[in-house]
């Protein structure tokens, strides 16, 4: 039987959304993945083997044992911490909770860091964390954030800002986040940027990047005072990721993170690039 | 009188819903300890914010919420594999799709374990909690695309894990009558 390619691999990623003994195949969303069904007895017996391992795996990540005592351990612990703060007259949090409303990946663990320290507050934590800063970043205290989580950060806020249909004012590049002298267009005088309050808990600019020409590919250049270890001080010569129509690369100089997002696939990401210079 | 009351309350809820939340936290870190750590700072927060809760049906999912909240705080900076080593496979399903009883749940953590925070995030709330891709999308306030992505390449590194067989095809393979085009 001769293999039926599936056109459109978004096809494959609107089988994977659906849950087993669910209608999720009504939601209009899943309308293009409904009438491939339909059409191709094929996909159909695949959907249905995939919607019964599904259900058996649903309950297998269900099946954990229990520790024994853990009930007790529990309540034990919640009563202690009620009578100490009785005992103690205060009304000072039992634990650092983070916030209960859903956290968005790209939300900010540095802002909620640092209220929780101020919570906690004291010396001891104070002592503890200026150590803690000195060994990760002698002189510099920046933010450590997790590459991943910076590429995607990168790439949401800009299908964000490409959904707008619009671009920030221009002006000249910052002196506290300079565009990087890897990145074309050098030594343009009004490139559109914007200030960025809050990305992962960093601030920076964002540096809206066109190459000039009718239909060129457009990018962002995310300057931040961050830092992600392990990465290169040179923009790589491909892109980092290559996912959803946009490319993103990242790399570091001693004081800045530098995060590239590109709309299109590598060539376009090379585009932007001064010369390649890491394999 | 009131402290008494939030007593009897939180332990009604840690009656309830500890063996789910513990679970689900096992889940997540797939460790013994650290799903009990979890276990306690969820009802020490729920302790806290009780008077947050204003319907018991809502009990669960707020719980969930707020694991989730601090798993995403707390995950461990152990290097996973690399998200781009995720990839669409459709080779991963097996022609024929075995009994929940026939998983290897070891396999399973450690298939689970492999997986970047985010990616396992999103793969327990689909199979564990049952949420739909717009679920996840709203309560992780990610877009949906970038929802469904994730939800099949994890469900793809999982099923690989779980029952891929030297050679690098599926157990029990079928000619699929499938290719992904990319």
């Amino acid at each position: 039987m001769p293999d039926q390619p599936i056109e459109d691999p978004r096809i494959w990623e609107l089988i994977e959304a659906c849950r087993p003994a669910s209608d999720d195949l009504e939601d209009p969303l899943l309308a293009p993945l409904a009438e491939q069904l339909a059409a191709n007895p094929e996909l159909a017996d695949l959907f249905e083997r995939l919607r019964h391992l599904d259900a058996s795996l649903a309950e297998a990540f269900r099946d954990v044992p229990l520790p024994e005592g853990l009930e007790g351990r529990i309540t034990t612990r919640l009563a202690a911490v009620r009578n100490g703060r009785s005992a103690a007259g205060e009304e000072q949090p039992a634990s650092q909770a983070p916030a209960v409303e859903p956290v968005a990946e790209a939300a900010a663990p540095g802002r909620r860091f640092s209220r929780r320290w101020l919570l906690a507050g004291g010396a001891v934590v104070a002592v503890a964390a200026s150590v803690v800063l000195a060994v990760v970043a002698p002189g510099k205290a920046r933010p450590v954030l997790d590459r991943d989580d910076v590429l995607e950060a990168a790439k949401a806020d800009f299908d964000r800002w490409i959904a707008r249909g619009e671009l920030p004012d221009g002006g000249q590049a910052q002196g506290d986040y300079p565009l990087s002298r890897d990145v074309r267009p050098l030594a343009v005088p009004q490139v559109p940027r914007r200030s960025i309050g809050n990305f992962l808990g960093c601030q920076g600019v964002a540096y809206h990047l066109s190459l000039g020409q009718s239909g060129a590919p457009r990018a962002t250049l995310y300057v931040l005072r961050a830092s992600v270890p392990g990465l290169g001080s040179l923009p790589p010569s491909k892109p980092a990721s290559e996912t959803g129509g946009r490319s993103v690369a990242a790399w570091q100089t001693d004081d800045l993170l530098y995060v590239l997002v590109v709309a299109g696939g590598r060539r376009s990401y090379q585009s932007f690039l001064v010369r390649p210079t890491v394999a | 009188m009131a402290d008494d009351r939030v007593a009897m309350d939180i332990a009604q809820l840690v009656a309830e819903h500890h063996q789910v939340v513990y679970r689900y936290a096992y889940r997540l870190t797939g460790s013994v300890p650290d799903a009990e750590d979890l276990t306690q700072q969820v009802f020490l927060t729920a302790q806290e914010r009780l008077s947050q809760l204003r319907r018991e049906e809502s009990a669960r999912g707020w719980l969930m919420a707020i694991l989730r909240n601090y798993f995403l705080k707390m995950r461990q900076k152990r290097r996973p594999i690399p998200a781009e080593n995720l990839g669409l496979d459709i080779q991963t399903v097996p022609a024929q799709a075995p009994d929940e009883a026939d998983i290897d749940r070891e396999r399973l953590q450690a298939a689970l374990d492999e997986l970047p925070t985010k990616f396992r995030l999103v793969l327990t709330m689909f199979y564990y909690e049952g949420c739909s891709y717009r679920e996840i999308a709203d309560r992780l306030d990610l877009p949906i695309g970038t929802v469904m992505s994730r939800l099949a390449r994890a469900k793809g590194h999982l099923r690989a894990k779980l029952f891929r067989r030297e050679g690098g095809r599926a157990a029990n393979p079928q000619q699929s009558p499938i290719t992904h085009g990319g």
